[in-house]
């Protein structure tokens, strides 16, 4: 999260920002790729404009307002492709007969499967932002064992630390993200 | 019997299941006394799959790098 009080630091965006934006973009555009060239997009325009940042807003808030523009643009940039504006007027694209109601396809609210999917979303997204709260050396170590899934030789060998160290940061680091989640999502 | 402290970085551990047959045993034995470690050792179980459904992913370092010269360029 930004410390400043509402100034822009672009040569701390990476750090500060990336995973954060980047597990914004992927959930609306479902795609690694499309979602990394998003968050270029994103600071480059930031760059370009950062001169109309006017402090009103946290720099984290302000990127997202720029990303959510990028999430747009890419959308519509889909879907002017030639040959997509094809216009089939078929009630229901997974069945040949055209005369099935509306009605008959409107998602069931009370189903588990789509507010789960909806809910795993936000979950994702309150867990991001409070690793991004811990210190940058637990950090590194509970992403790398935890996200990334390494194996704990290998980041002693990276970060050139023993296994006990890295125990004893992986559990700092558990601890403040239960009491920050505790805050910030729902009693754990 | 453990000290807290040390039982609560085995629990840590063995949520990566990799804490040894010696170091388990001791937990449990902790566990057996401890309340506070019990509650603990709850939440902590909780993180866990709390981490599993959410499904976070990150860039790689290297696709961080190219994104951190980018924006170096165009300072």
């Amino acid at each position: 999260m930004a410390k400043s009080n509402n100034t822009l630091q672009p040569n701390t965006w990476v750090e500060a920002h990336a995973d954060y934006l980047f597990n914004y973009a992927i959930v609306r555009v479902s795609d690694e790729e499309i979602a990394k060239d998003l968050i270029q997009d994103t600071f480059i325009a930031g760059l370009k404009s950062a001169k109309n940042f006017k402090g009103q807003a946290t720099e984290r808030t302000w990127l997202i307002a720029i990303l959510k523009r990028k999430i747009i643009d890419h959308y519509r940039k889909i879907n002017s492709k030639k040959g997509k504006a094809e216009v089939r007027i078929q009630y229901n694209p997974n069945s040949d007969s055209d005369g099935n109601w509306l009605e008959e396809q409107v998602a069931d609210p009370g189903s588990i499967v789509e507010n789960d999917a909806l809910e795993n979303e936000e979950l994702g997204l309150a867990i991001q932002m409070c690793i991004d709260q811990l210190p940058l050396n637990q950090r590194k170590v509970f992403t790398m064992k935890t996200v990334r899934g390494l194996s704990t030789e290998d980041i002693c060998k990276e970060l050139n630390i023993n296994p006990s160290n890295l125990w004893v940061m992986i559990h700092r680091a558990r601890t403040a993200l239960m009491g920050c989640l505790n805050q910030n999502w729902f009693t754990l | 019997m453990i000290s807290c402290d040390e039982a609560s970085v085995i629990c840590s551990k063995t949520q990566y299941k990799e804490a040894g047959l010696w170091e388990k045993l001791r937990l449990k034995l902790h566990l057996l006394f401890c309340r506070t470690c019990s509650v603990f050792s709850k939440k902590n179980k909780q993180l866990t799959s709390l981490m599993g459904k959410a499904n976070i992913r990150v860039m790689s370092d290297s696709e961080k790098e190219v994104l951190k010269q980018t924006i170096e360029k165009l300072l």
